[in-house]
C-alpha cells in the first residue's frame, strides 16, 4: 500500500527543512516546505526542537496539522487530513567522521580510498602509506603515533590486488588494531578492511572481540577495477551511528521516522543517478551548497562521482572556507572595493550567526562570492579525483542547484552567474533550480517508495533557471570581439513566429528572454572566430531546440577558463558589467 | 485558517540576578569526586580521567621466532601490568630448554595491548582534571562524567572568546574602564588594572591590547574588535571575550550596566563549546549574595512576538537593538533578492522603523 502523504525532514547544520509530499488529485507530488534553524549553538542544543519548529511551520503553511497536542508527529494520515503516512529523515548536520586511511600505494589503493572518503561525510586526518612519497618506508611506530594522534572515528585499510602483496598490508592492519585497543572501549574506531581478500581472516582474528571491524570487498581488486561503493555505504552508516551520539535530540527524531535515516548526500545521489539513467548519453551534475557542507554529484549512465566537502558553505563553513581560499580569492568576485579585514570580519560574523540572511545587495554579493569559492573548490576536488570529468572532456546537462544558498533567492541572475563563474560549464546546458530543497526529499522518498519518487520527478519539482550556451574559445579574446552570431526562432502555441539575431561578443554575457510557452530553436550559427560550442572545434548544429527558463537563454562569451582582469579596479568593473548583464547589479525585482 | 507561523531565533541572556545551573562534563569517562549538595569552589576538582600519552610498540614474534598467533603463550607480563625498562616481557625456551629467547621492555610503562605478535606499552598518561569553574553547590552528579553546579548571581552570555580552557577555571575582579562606547585604547587602562578583569564597552584597539599585556591584566572583556588583531590576540597570556563579535560594535548597554554594578566583584569566565566542536557562547558568571534564592534562569526559547527585545545580527540592524512591533503575515522580498519572513523593529532611541528577516535578530533576555 503506497503512502498517501509523506514528510521528509532534512536536518542541515543551519536549517532544518520539512517537506510535504502528498497525493493531490491523481498525482503524488511535492506540496509545501518550511524550515527552522537547526539551533545547535544555544545552551541546550537539541535538533528535535528544530524539527518540531519546522513541522509546526509546515503545518501552518500547508494548513495540515502535523503535530499532536503533545508535540509528536501525527501518523498515519487521519481521515480529517491531519498528519502524514510516513516521516523520513535525511541528515547533513553532524560533523564528518575523522578518518585515517592506509594503503599500499598512493596511486592505487590509496587513490581509491581517497575517492571513497571524498564521496562520504568524512574528513581524512592522516594517511598511512607503505610506499612513502619520499621513498622511505615509515616505521610502525610512526604509523602508530599518527593513529594515536589522529583520534580517528574510522580507520580504512586497503591495499594489495587480489593474489598480490599481503605482508605490508598485514603490518598496517596490525598497527591499526593495536592503536584501536589503546582507546577506551566505547571510543574505539571502526576499522574497515577493504584490501587483499587473502587477509580477511587475519583481519578478523586481529580485531578479536575488542575492535569493531567491517570487512569489505577489495576497493582495488585489479588495476582496471575499482569498487568504492561498499566503503562509501559503510562510512555513511558509521556517520549516522555516530551522529546519534553527538547531536542531542537526534535519537528522538529517529524514533519518529518510518525508515532508517540517510545522509542528505546519499538521498541527492539517488536523484542524480535516476536522471542520468533517463538519458544515459548525457552527464548530470548536482550542486548542493549549504551552511557547512558543499556537495557535488556527477553521474553518467548511473555511474557516480561525488564530493562531500565539510567546512565549506555560507554558514558555519564560511570561515574555514575563507581560511583555505584566502581573502583575495573571495574579493575577486565583488563589484565593490572591500578591505580584506572587512571581508574576514564578515566571515567571522556569518560563522557566529550562520542562519542570518543577506538583506542588502552588498551582503548578497559577499555571500555569493563565498559561494563561488565553495563551488570552485569542490569542483577542483572532484576533477582532481576524477580527472575524466575535467573540461572540456565532458559537458553536463542539466546542472541541478539545491541547498541553503539557493533557497528563497529571488535574484535568479545572481545565482546563475555565481554558478557559471564557479563551475564554468562548456557547451549547452540547463540550470535547474530547486528553491525549496525538494530534491533531498525526493531522494529520501526513492529509497522507500521508488514509484512515488519517480512520479514526483516526472512532475519536474524544480524551476528551469536558464539555458546556457558557453563556448570554449581558442586563444585569447579581445573584449567585445565578435565571436559568432546565432538566430533565435520562437513559435508561440498560436503559431506566431518571431526571429531575432544575437551577436555574441568576447568577455560578455548575452541574456535572451525566452517565452515560457511555445517552442524555441537556435539556428544559423555563424562563427566569426574559432570557438567550440560543444559540438567540437569550429562546428555548430544547423538547429537546436532549447527550453529557456526563468532567465531565458544565457550565452556566455567569456571563454574558458574565465579570464578576469588583473587590475583590481578593472576587475571590479568587469564583475559589475557581468552582474549588469544578468540583471543582478541592483534595481527592483 | 490557521494563524501565521511562529519563529524561534537564537537568544542571548544577560540577567542581573538569577539561580544559574551549569553542567560540567569530562570529555571522556572518569571518576567523579563530589557528592550532591556539596559546596564547591571554582578550583574544586569535580572529576578526573586519564588519557594515554606516548606508546611504544615492541615486536615479540620475530625475536621469539614464532608466528604472531603463538606469541601469547610466551608472555611474562599481561595487559594492565606495569613494566620497567629492561624487564622481560616474553621468553621462549629453545634447544630443549638449554637456551632462552627473551624480549625486554625498552621503556618504563604499562602494557595496554597485545596483538599481531606485538605488545604495546603506554609510557605515560595525561590526567584530565575537571574543575567546577565557579563557586556554587553540586545540584546533581553525572556518573562517570561530572556534575551540575548551581550558583546565584549575574549571568552574561557573550559572542566569542579566546584563551579559555574548558578544564581550567578563570576568574578576575571586574574593573570597568571608560563610559561604555568609546574604543579601548592604551590610555584607558591604568596601572590599577594589573591582575584584574578589564571590561570595556567599546571595541579593542591595538594599543589597548598591548597596554593590557604590559599591565598583566587577568582578562579582557569588550564589545568587539577588528579581525586584524587575531594574530596579536593569540599571543596574549590572558583570555579575551567579545560580547558582540567582530568589527567596531559597542557592547549592548544592558550588558555594560551589569558590569558596572559588578565593579570590584569576582567574575568567572566559562567557555561554552557547542556540540561537535561548534562555537558556543562563552559566559560570564558573577556570584552575588542573596537572602532568598532568586528565580531560576527563564525557560528555554520563546517565540518572536510584538514587545520582545531583540538585537540585530546583520546589516542594516547590526550592533543595534530594538523592540518587535509586528511579524509579517507572508514572506517579504528583501533588497538582496531573498524572500524571507520578516519582523518590524523599532530600534532603541530611533524614530524610523525597519523590517528585517526573523533570522537576522536574536532575542535579548534581560
Amino acid at each position: 500500500m503506497h503512502a498517501k502523504s509523506l514528510v521528509v525532514i532534512d536536518i542541515g547544520s543551519v536549517q532544518t527543512r520539512a517537506l510535504l509530499f502528498a497525493q493531490v488529485e491523481d498525482r503524488f507530488r511535492f506540496v509545501s516546505a518550511a524550515s527552522a534553524p537547526t539551533s545547535l549553538r544555544g545552551r541546550d542544543p537539541d535538533v528535535a526542537m528544530g524539527v518540531l519548529y519546522a513541522l509546526e511551520h509546515l503545518s501552518r503553511l500547508s494548513e495540515r496539522p502535523l503535530l499532536d497536542p503533545q508535540g509528536s508527529p501525527i501518523y498515519p494520515e487521519r481521515a480529517d487530513g491531519a498528519g502524514a503516512d510516513r516521516y523520513l529523515v535525511t541528515l547533513s548536520a553532524a560533523p564528518p567522521l575523522r578518518a585515517v586511511i592506509g594503503g599500499l600505494s598512493p596511486d592505487w589503493s590509496l587513490a581509491s580510498l581517497r575517492r571513497a572518503t571524498a564521496a562520504a561525510p568524512v574528513q581524512v586526518v592522516s594517511t598511512l602509506s607503505v610506499v612513502a612519497t619520499d621513498g622511505r618506508r615509515p616505521t610502525e611506530e610512526e604509523w602508530l603515533s599518527a593513529l594515536v594522534e589522529a583520534e580517528p572515528d574510522v580507520v580504512l585499510i586497503a591495499g594489495g590486488m587480489e593474489q598480490g602483496a599481503a605482508r605490508p598490508v598485514r603490518a598496517l592492519l596490525e598497527t591499526a588494531m593495536l592503536a584501536a585497543r589503546l582507546r577506551p572501549e566505547d571510543r574505539r574506531p571502526l576499522v574497515i578492511f577493504a584490501g587483499n581478500a587473502s587477509l580477511r581472516e587475519e583481519a578478523v582474528a586481529l580485531a578479536g572481540r575488542e575492535v569493531p571491524l567491517r570487512v569489505l570487498p577489495n576497493v582495488r581488486p585489479c588495476p582496471e577495477a575499482e569498487q568504492i561503493g561498499p566503503v562509501v555505504e559503510a562510512l555513511e552508516a558509521r556517520y549516522l551511528e555516530r551522529a546519534a551520539g553527538v547531536l542531542p535530540g537526534l535519537s528522538l527524531v529517529q524514533g519518529w521516522a518510518s525508515a532508517s535515516m540517510r545522509p542528505t548526500a546519499r538521498a541527492l545521489a539517488h536523484v542524480v543517478r535516476y536522471l542520468s539513467l533517463e538519458a544515459p548519453e548525457r552527464a548530470v551534475l548536482l550542486v548542493d551548497l549549504g551552511g557547512n557542507q558543499t556537495t557535488l554529484i556527477a553521474a553518467r549512465a548511473g555511474a557516480l562521482a561525488q564530493v562531500v566537502r565539510h567546512g565549506s558553505g555560507v554558514g558555519l563553513g564560511i570561515l574555514p572556507l575563507y581560511q583555505r581560499r584566502g581573502g583575495e580569492a573571495v574579493a575577486r568576485w565583488l563589484p565593490r572595493e572591500i578591505s580584506l579585514e572587512q571581508l574576514e570580519a564578515f566571515a567571522w560574523m556569518k560563522a557566529l550567526h550562520p542562519a542570518t540572511l543577506p538583506q542588502t545587495l552588498e551582503d548578497m554579493w559577499l555571500e555569493l562570492a563565498f559561494a563561488r569559492e565553495a563551488m570552485a573548490e569542490a569542483w577542483e576536488t572532484m576533477t582532481g579525483l576524477w580527472p575524466e570529468l575535467s573540461r572540456p572532456t565532458i559537458a553536463f546537462e542539466p546542472i541541478l542547484l539545491t541547498g541553503g544558498l539557493f533557497a528563497a533567492h529571488a535574484r535568479p541572475g545572481a545565482l546563475a552567474l555565481a554558478v557559471l563563474d564557479a563551475l564554468q560549464p562548456v557547451g549547452l546546458t540547463t540550470l535547474l533550480w530547486d528553491p525549496v530543497g525538494a530534491l533531498a526529499g525526493v531522494g529520501a522518498l526513492a529509497e522507500v517508495e521508488p514509484g512515488l519518487a519517480v512520479e514526483v520527478l516526472t512532475g519536474r519539482p524544480w524551476i528551469p533557471l536558464a539555458t546556457v550556451l558557453a563556448p570554449a574559445l581558442e586563444g585569447a579574446v579581445a573584449p567585445d570581439e565578435l565571436l559568432f552570431t546565432v538566430e533565435v526562432h520562437h513559435r508561440s502555441p498560436e503559431g506566431a513566429t518571431a526571429t531575432y539575431e544575437i551577436e555574441v561578443r568576447g568577455g560578455r554575457l548575452e541574456v535572451v528572454p525566452i517565452p515560457s510557452r511555445g517552442e524555441t530553436e537556435l539556428r544559423r550559427f555563424r562563427l566569426r572566430r574559432p570557438v567550440d560550442l560543444g559540438w567540437g572545434p569550429r562546428r555548430a548544429p544547423r538547429r537546436i531546440r532549447i527550453a529557456g527558463g526563468l532567465l531565458g537563454l544565457i550565452i556566455d562569451g567569456r571563454g574558458r577558463p574565465l579570464q578576469q582582469a588583473r587590475d583590481p579596479a578593472a576587475r571590479r568593473e568587469q564583475i559589475a558589467r557581468w552582474l549588469w548583464d544578468v540583471g543582478a547589479l541592483g534595481g527592483s525585482l | 485558517m490557521m494563524e501565521g507561523p511562529w519563529f524561534y531565533p537564537g537568544e542571548v541572556r544577560c540577567l542581573h540576578l538569577a539561580t544559574v545551573r551549569r553542567e560540567r562534563r569530562l570529555p571522556i569517562p572518569g571518576r567523579v569526586r563530589v557528592r550532591r549538595g556539596e559546596a564547591v569552589e571554582a578550583t574544586t576538582v569535580l572529576a578526573v580521567a586519564e588519557q594515554p600519552a606516548g606508546v611504544v610498540v615492541v615486536d615479540l614474534a620475530r625475536p621469539l621466532r614464532v608466528p604472531p598467533a603463538r606469541v601469547a603463550r610466551y608472555l611474562r607480563r599481561k595487559p594492565g601490568a606495569s613494566v620497567q625498562a629492561g624487564e622481560i616481557l616474553a621468553a621462549r625456551p629453545i634447544r630443549l630448554g638449554l637456551q632462552t629467547l627473551r624480549v625486554r621492555s625498552p621503556v618504563d610503562g604499562e602494557i595496554v595491548a597485545v596483538g599481531g605478535g606485538k605488545v604495546l606499552i603506554q609510557t605515560g598518561a595525561r590526567i584530565l582534571e575537571l574543575r567546577a569553574g565557579f563557586p556554587g553547590m553540586v545540584a546533581e552528579v553525572i556518573p562517570d562524567y561530572g556534575a551540575v553546579i548551581e550558583m546565584t548571581g549575574a549571568l552574561i552570555q557573550a559572542s566569542w572568546s579566546i584563551g579559555l580552557d574548558p578544564e581550567t577555571p578563570w576568574s578576575g575582579v571586574v574593573r570597568v574602564v571608560g563610559t561604555g562606547t568609546e574604543p579601548l585604547r592604551a590610555r584607558a587602562i591604568d596601572p590599577m588594572a594589573h591582575g584584574t578583569l578589564v571590561v570595556s564597552g567599546g571595541w579593542i584597539e591595538p594599543s589597548g591590547l598591548e597596554q593590557a599585556r604590559q599591565l598583566q591584566v587577568k582578562g579582557l572583556i569588550a564589545g568587539s574588535m577588528e579581525v586584524s588583531l587575531l594574530t596579536m590576540l593569540r599571543e596574549m597570556p590572558f583570555p579575551v571575550i567579545l560580547t558582540e563579535g567582530f568589527g567596531r560594535l559597542p557592547m549592548h548597554p544592558a550588558l555594560f550596566r551589569i558590569f558596572l554594578m559588578a565593579q570590584g566583584r569576582e567574575a568567572f569566565l566559562l567557555p561554552s563549546p557547542g556540540p561537535m566542536g561548534l562555537p558556543g557562547r562563552p559566559e560570564i558568571l558573577i556570584p552575588l549574595p542573596t537572602e532568598n534564592p532568586p528565580p531560576p534562569e527563564p525557560p528555554a526559547e520563546i517565540p518572536l512576538r510584538p514587545g520582545v527585545k531583540v538585537r540585530g545580527l546583520r546589516e542594516p540592524l547590526l550592533g543595534r537593538s530594538g523592540t518587535v512591533l509586528a511579524i509579517a503575515r507572508a514572506p517579504m522580498v528583501l533588497e538582496s533578492g531573498f524572500q524571507a519572513w520578516c519582523v518590524e523593529i523599532q530600534p532603541d532611541g530611533e524614530e524610523a522603523r525597519l523590517w528585517v528577516p526573523v533570522h537576522n535578530v536574536e532575542i535579548l533576555r534581560v
